[in-house]
């Protein structure tokens, strides 16, 4: 029987160039034009770069560790929470990702400085203080950036089929604790444990803008200094090919991999029965949601100064958060409409080769595809108007994320059900009514929660919104990432408090609307 | 059917999405000019602020740069942007970019009359860009720290005095004048003796920071007790009552002298609105604007004699300066970054 949404292959691959071609045209108009230049430029791969490539992978080593155990202390937590409160503790534990990193480490630099220099105003860049040594090391960048990822360690712990309360109970009547935790809870942990761990290692492996806050010689950098300060594309796309080599056959090879990850469905995992157990966990859940949420808050609000400062920097930035705004949930609405419709039929172990180009396409530096993207709209003849450039900015975002839309579809078709889709064949309706009476009703509120998620990861983007934006429409983050760098006073911090409240807000307007609409 | 409903949906969203976002926007119209300057927002934004009050059937569209990546960003998005420029004009802080552009063939020759007045060592003999009101490289010195009697103001014997433990500074050289003076040093001194002092300094621990800006907060703050930076950060820390002072850099008998660099300012090739990108252009180069920019917290320092400066800002002719062909320090641009890399690493 067939079901809807099957065949177009022609539009998919069309799309799918159109995603890929930014990179194509990078590449076909930078690269060397001779063989002898061609070898040479991979002299990029000298010691030098290597050697930032392995402060690369330290910072990524104690970003790992960080929010692998930041996200268990939350998870010990969400356990010894009764069911009912658990899904609040999930949208709480969404915020410190919906804050650009380098947001959350200037708070931190700020707070450190004013720990360390009361009454300065501004952050000093520099290890002069036993804290700040810390904190300008690739163990603070690791402790800053743990802050920030912690929730994907904690969300793919809770979407996991965990330790179940039957399996916990038997295994309490005849076993240590330890061989509980070794048979029953280690098991249920581990695949979301070292899923996490991979995505945490590799997105460390991949963060710019807070070493290079914190001074930290990363590879990135290299990237950044081939591409803005050596100017050569090249070389830039060069030294990302490490990033693809890795991840291309991973994505190939993850959907054949036997096992991988279980969600759970009906049973919520267990919860702790010991009453000093869940005080315990509770207290580090409070710990860390300070750490990472309390501490950048109250450092920023504490820098901005005063209410009036405040409540003026937001009357005058309202323009800019609104368009921000609209960048970011316009590319968000188009990466899950478009992500769902691309996902409708599509069977990830006969096609590997799209996840991996998608992978591809969201591990490559935003620089690169805004560049891309800024070569192809420079195609465009004569003047370009504003919603040229906005389209292009918005395609940019869509190219590099189109990843999280392509996963966003594969959970809502499995969200509406195999089954309803085969019934939904069976049915004689046309297009709009089939969307409007059958599928938006069941997909609006998980279609809506997916799209602020990745409004949160393009809220903050510095590096295509850079190259792309039109004059006079940059957005809040390309503002604030540029104070930054004279060093942030009163009126900066205040932008970054708006710059941490409105994804907050928007989160928490998103999840409860679909909240009340679910009851 | 269905497919097509989807596509529909999703192209709506987007449309939707980019109609505001184009009602967000402000450029596009005809009688417009858009420039793209890598100078402070703070003191660039007021000249632009000014020329289209003066000019208010003009629509002038302004893109700026990033502290962080400080003229680079812009440039990036130039060189990109080659084969349909949307800028009309470039107002660069600094000049050996400019000059890197007019080699990559991104600039358009043209001589405004409005510089007629501007001494010939900061115009393009060729037309394509030109100079006005220029910073100068100085050490800003902590003044808690280092006694009255010392003034430690050479780049190659940064490092070499210490003072209550503290040491020297200055930005990460791959980036904005830093690496414009670092260039300038490797043009003059040759790679071998450059190669040496910057070894040198290097390992003598001196610091690194992000951005002048950053060189600046640290002296005063006494992190570091002197720090090479710009005239424009040191002048801002010296306004607010910081206790530091201020040095051009190696201004004795047997040293190079500083690094002067211009604002510059070029017409782009191919531009979409040359006329206004000429008049604009006419405008920045000004005495008003030269004017505008001395009296700003900035205090750049004019070209033109005739300017009045303000108190503590002195004449170009009493400084020492390094005598280099600008072109040839864009030329070294390249070989010099990458040194850099393999010593500051």
């Amino acid at each position: 029987m067939k079901q809807r949404f099957q065949g177009g292959w022609f539009l998919r691959g069309a799309l799918m160039i159109v995603l890929i071609l930014p990179v194509l045209v990078l590449v076909v108009s930078s690269g060397p034009d001779k063989a002898g230049a061609f070898w040479n430029s991979w002299r990029v791969f000298d010691r030098y770069a290597l050697e930032r490539l392995v402060t690369s992978i330290q910072l990524a080593f104690w970003i790992t560790f960080f929010a692998l155990g930041f996200g268990l202390i939350v998870y010990g937590g969400y356990c010894g929470l009764s069911p009912k409160t658990r899904p609040f503790l999930g949208v709480l534990a969404l915020l410190p990702l919906s804050y650009p990193p380098f947001g959350a480490a200037s708070a931190w630099m700020i707070f450190i400085t004013r720990l360390e220099h009361p009454g300065e105003g501004r952050i000093l860049w520099d290890a002069h203080g036993t804290l700040s040594r810390i904190l300008y090391s690739v163990f603070g960048g690791g402790w800053i950036l743990g802050l920030c990822l912690w929730p994907i360690a904690f969300l793919l712990l809770t979407m996991a089929a965990g330790p179940q309360r039957s399996q916990m109970e038997a295994a309490q009547l005849g076993m240590s604790r330890w061989s509980a935790f070794r048979k029953v809870v280690w098991p249920a942990w581990r695949m979301p444990l070292i899923t996490a761990g991979a995505v945490i290692f590799y997105l460390g492996l991949l963060q710019f803008e807070v070493p290079s806050l914190l001074q930290l010689q990363v590879y990135p950098l290299e990237i950044f200094i081939q591409f803005t300060a050596r100017f050569s594309d090249w070389s830039a796309f060069l030294l990302c090919l490490p990033y693809l080599l890795v991840v291309v056959p991973m994505a190939w090879g993850m959907p054949r991999a036997p096992g991988g990850l279980a969600i759970h469905a009906g049973e919520p995992p267990y919860r702790w029965q010991s009453s000093g157990l869940r005080a315990a966990a509770l207290a580090g859940t409070a710990l860390v949601f300070a750490l990472s949420i309390l501490v950048p808050l109250a450092s920023l609000m504490r820098h901005a100064g005063s209410v009036s400062l405040m409540w003026r920097v937001t009357t005058e930035h309202a323009p800019i958060v609104i368009r921000s705004l609209l960048y970011a949930i316009t590319a968000a609405a188009g990466v899950v409409i478009l992500g769902t419709w691309f996902t409708s039929a599509f069977n990830t172990k006969h096609h590997p080769l799209v996840p991996a180009c998608l992978l591809a396409l969201f591990v490559l530096p935003g620089v690169l595809i805004g560049a891309g993207w800024l070569q192809i709209r420079s195609y465009w003849p004569g003047v370009q108007p504003d919603a040229l450039m906005a389209a292009t900015l918005l395609a940019a975002y869509i190219t590099h994320t189109f990843l999280l839309g392509y996963g966003a579809g594969i959970l809502l078709w499995g969200y509406y059900g195999i089954r309803q889709r085969e019934f939904d064949s069976l049915l004689h309706v046309g297009a709009f009514p089939y969307v409007r009476w059958l599928l938006l009703p069941a997909l609006w509120r998980p279609g809506l929660q997916a799209t602020v998620l990745v409004m949160l990861v393009l809220w903050g983007d510095v590096g295509m919104t850079i190259l792309l934006y039109p004059p006079g429409g940059d957005t809040l983050a390309v503002e604030y990432y540029n104070l930054l760098h004279y060093g942030s006073e009163s009126r900066t911090a205040s932008i970054g408090l708006l710059l941490l409240l409105v994804p907050a807000l928007t989160l928490m307007v998103a999840f409860a609307l679909t909240a009340r609409a679910r009851s | 059917m269905i497919r097509q409903s989807w596509i529909s949906g999703g192209i709506a969203v987007l449309l939707f999405g980019m109609v505001l976002l184009g009602v967000q926007g402000c450029g596009g119209a005809s009688n417009a000019v858009t420039i793209y300057t890598s100078v402070d927002r703070d003191y660039a934004e007021p000249v632009i602020a000014a020329y289209q009050e003066q000019n208010p059937e003009l629509k002038v569209n302004a893109i700026y740069d990033s502290e962080m990546t400080k003229t680079t960003g812009l440039f990036n998005r130039l060189l990109e942007e080659r084969r349909n420029p949307q800028a009309d004009v470039f107002w660069n802080s600094e000049i050996v970019r400019t000059i890197q552009l007019k080699n990559e063939g991104v600039l358009e020759a043209y001589t405004s009359p409005a510089a007629q007045d501007i001494p010939d060592q900061y115009k393009d003999p060729e037309g394509y860009w030109t100079g006005f009101s220029v910073r100068a490289r100085v050490m800003l010195i902590n003044q808690t720290l280092v006694p009255e009697t010392e003034t430690p103001a050479s780049v190659p014997a940064m490092g070499k005095d210490i003072y209550q433990g503290k040491t020297a500074g200055m930005a990460t050289p791959q980036f904005g004048t830093t690496a414009t003076h670092m260039a300038a040093l490797y043009t003059l001194w040759g790679k071998e003796r450059f190669t040496l002092i910057i070894k040198t300094i290097q390992g003598r621990g001196i610091k690194m920071f992000p951005g002048n800006a950053s060189v600046r907060d640290a002296v005063v703050e006494g992190i570091i007790a002197y720090g090479l930076t710009d005239t424009d950060d040191s002048y801002a820390a010296l306004e607010e009552g910081k206790p530091v002072r201020m040095a051009f850099v190696d201004q004795g008998e047997q040293e190079v002298g500083t690094l002067v660099i211009p604002n510059t300012v070029a017409l782009i090739k191919g531009g979409p609105n040359p006329e206004n990108g000429k008049k604009l252009i006419d405008y920045l180069l000004s005495p008003a604007v030269e004017e505008q920019l001395a009296q700003s917290r900035a205090k750049q320092i004019p070209v033109r004699d005739a300017i009045p400066r303000p108190e503590g800002v002195p004449d170009l002719s009493t400084i020492k300066t390094i005598t280099v062909d600008y072109n040839q320090v864009a030329q070294n641009m390249e070989p010099c970054l990458e040194l850099l890399r393999t010593i500051f690493r």
